[in-house]
């Protein structure tokens, strides 16, 4: 892959897959840090890049991977996370009708969330999503349908809530 | 909107706010990982190119050998006349925290097996008078070896100017030809020679040869291969042959090559005269773990009972509460701590199962996403804890990976250079498919021992990052086990 290709996949896709794993993290900063440190790795990899068949797909797991691992990681040794390309970016503020969607998401089990994200949010089909989690097809139907009923309930609660008065969940 | 996928849906298309980078500092960052994933490929099989790397196998071993140059012998050759770990480069001069090299060993000519995987005959048979050779292994950026990078300098004195001439001529030679000479090696290249003024009367130049790819023992992907650097400075007499090998997906240095950048340094101690520094830094400054309990101050021994209230419990920040997802146990004498262990199958030292030592205290926590595990042991006397240090670093030097029973994946272990200020071995392992794996440290004072355990679903970047966040919370621990010394607190 060529440098002007990549800025092309980079241009195209990077707030796309930013907004996908914000969904399924909850984060935005960590969320874009970690996007772009996956754009990174994928250029240092390019001759990988070039046989994968779903570039974007490769950019995704690995920003995701990324997530995952250094919120366990600071979690774990209770340290602050490193900033592996440039400096932490004022961040515009997340839209607030998302948060109570991004917390919910938050609340599902991780395998359900992920399975929703890829398939509600990044357009992909059962079997693309099987592929790129390393799942059969048929785990990823059940995560989907249990996350949907999962999400469906704990949105049902948080309106319910709300028209209550806002009391608070334990 | 009430749908909960439709919201869904909509979440996709409008939380896709916030600044991007150029492009092209998101590709500044690729190319300075690519660059470091040359050292970063470890814990391959060595054995896959035993074929042509004879001479660091041989060299490799022991460690190095204290120089006997006489002072006063300073106009034939010498070992002051080989590079130093200070003379070696590596990483860019950019990125001073990179891999570099560390001197191994020192060999005299008899036992010298070959200096070039390029050149089978001797440089005795090319006409020198006297050989030595230096070997070099590499250290990536966490101090973790990369076995299958290798350097040697060899150097040689002829009789004459064109006698050394006519030998560098005869090295340049066969490297040019240098092809097929890795099993399996199915594309060979060649750039060069680059002419490098060495900084003194005579000539220097180096070649770069790239074979690929490497066997999938040391690297499965097909893309690294091994990527030979000779270097070549004559000047006067005296010739010095810099033979480096790499493997890497690529090998590029903006500022020149590591062998570019070391001939003006070689070229200076090839002239006659000068010192014999250390080969090695570790001479004057040994690490935390190439240093044996009993090259520890021995504080004697003191308590064999731990205190009551003893601070096992210690956090560097907020310590962890209670909750639905989180247990803590202890501290107390029969909570469980670290988890025993076991290290390619030999599980008979601290981390076992068996009980050990006069006193024991125990403590953990236990979440979703990992596990800190502690235990605090108490021993008769210091030579007893002397002897479970010394137990647990001899598993750990013939244990580079294994496999549990029941499981897949090998976990690859790992020691780390950490000081704690007292004897200490700081290791772990990561799996070689999934994140996991577990860090350790182990800490001796007098005789008593503290051990730290933390699991989670580390990579093998993440579990370094952590180690300095267990030497903190070791750290705070420590200075409370004065009351295993002779000398009390």
């Amino acid at each position: 892959m060529e440098a002007d290709e990549f800025d092309e996949l980079y241009a195209a896709s990077f707030r796309r897959i930013t907004g996908q794993v914000y969904a399924m993290i909850g984060d935005f900063d960590e969320a874009t840090e970690c996007v772009q440190e996956a754009f990174a790795r994928a250029w240092a990899h390019r001759r990988k890049l070039d046989r994968a068949e779903y570039p974007e797909a490769w950019v995704r797991t690995t920003a995701y991977r990324l997530a995952v691992s250094r919120w366990r990681r600071t979690r774990l040794s209770r340290r602050p996370t490193d900033r592996a390309v440039g400096a932490r970016s004022d961040m515009p503020p997340v839209d607030e009708s998302h948060v109570a969607l991004v917390a919910a998401l938050r609340q599902l089990p991780e395998a359900q969330r992920q399975a929703l994200v890829l398939h509600h949010i990044a357009d992909l089909p059962v079997q693309q999503i099987a592929t790129e989690v390393g799942v059969p097809e048929g785990t990823v139907k059940a995560r989907l349908s249990r996350g949907r009923a999962a999400l469906a309930a704990l949105l049902s609660d948080d309106t319910t809530g709300r028209l209550q008065g806002g009391a608070s969940h334990v | 909107m009430s749908d909960p996928i439709e919201r869904l849906s909509g979440l996709g298309t409008s939380a896709q706010g916030g600044p991007m980078l150029p492009a092209e500092e998101i590709r500044e960052r690729g190319d300075r990982i690519r660059r470091r994933t040359h050292v970063l490929v470890a814990g391959g099989s060595a054995l896959a190119v035993a074929a042509v790397a004879v001479p660091v196998f041989a060299l490799a071993g022991g460690g190095g050998k204290a120089e006997t140059v006489d002072p006063a012998d300073r106009t034939t050759l010498s070992a002051a006349d080989l590079m130093t770990d200070a003379e070696t480069e590596y990483t860019a001069p950019d990125e001073p925290d990179g891999a570099d090299w560390h001197a191994t060993d020192t060999l005299e000519d008899d036992e010298i097996t070959r200096f070039s995987p390029c050149v089978e005959a001797p440089l005795s048979s090319l006409g020198a008078s006297a050989v030595l050779q230096r070997a070099f292994g590499m250290r990536g950026p966490d101090g973790r070896a990369a076995p299958d990078n290798w350097m040697t300098e060899t150097i040689a004195e002829f009789d004459d100017e064109a006698a050394a001439r006519e030998a560098y001529d005869a090295v340049a030679d066969q490297v040019v030809g240098c092809q097929g000479i890795y099993p399996g090696e199915e594309t060979f290249s060649l750039s060069g020679p680059t002419t490098v003024d060495p900084g003194v009367d005579g000539e220097a130049e180096v070649y770069l040869t790239m074979h690929r790819p490497v066997p999938e023992e040391v690297e499965p992907s097909g893309e690294f291969g091994y990527f030979m650097e000779t270097g070549l400075v004559v000047t006067g007499d005296r010739l010095s042959v810099i033979t480096s090998v790499v493997v890497g997906m690529d090998y590029n240095f903006m500022d020149g090559t590591p062998v570019e950048r070391m001939i003006p340094a070689a070229a200076e101690l090839l002239l006659p005269g000068g010192d014999a520094p250390p080969a090695t830094a570790s001479e004057t400054a040994p690490s935390a773990t190439e240093t044996s309990s009993t090259d520890r101050p021995d504080e004697g021994t003191g308590a064999t009972a731990i205190p009551d209230g003893f601070p096992l419990a210690s956090y560097p920040g907020e310590p962890p509460s209670r909750g639905p997802d989180t247990e803590i146990a202890g501290p107390g004498p029969d909570v469980a701590g670290v988890n025993p262990e076991n290290l390619c199958g030999v599980g008979n030292g601290i981390l076992s199962y068996q009980p050990r030592g006069t006193d024991r205290l125990g403590y953990s926590v236990s979440e979703p996403e990992g596990y800190d595990g502690r235990t605090l042991l108490a021993f008769p006397t210091a030579q007893d804890a002397i002897d479970e240090i010394e137990l647990l670093r001899e598993q750990l030097a013939s244990c580079d990976r294994d496999r549990l029973e029941g499981t897949s994946e090998d976990r690859v272990w790992r020691t780390f250079e950490a000081d704690t200020g007292y004897d200490a071995v700081t290791f772990g392992y990561t799996y070689d498919g999934p994140p996991g794996g577990a860090l350790y440290t182990v800490v001796r004072v007098g005789n008593g021992v503290l051990a730290l355990s933390w699991g989670g679903e580390y990579t093998a970047e993440t579990l370094e990052d952590a180690v300095g966040g267990q030497l903190d919370t070791v750290g705070l621990i420590t200075p409370e086990m004065c009351v295993f010394t002779e000398a009390g607190c």
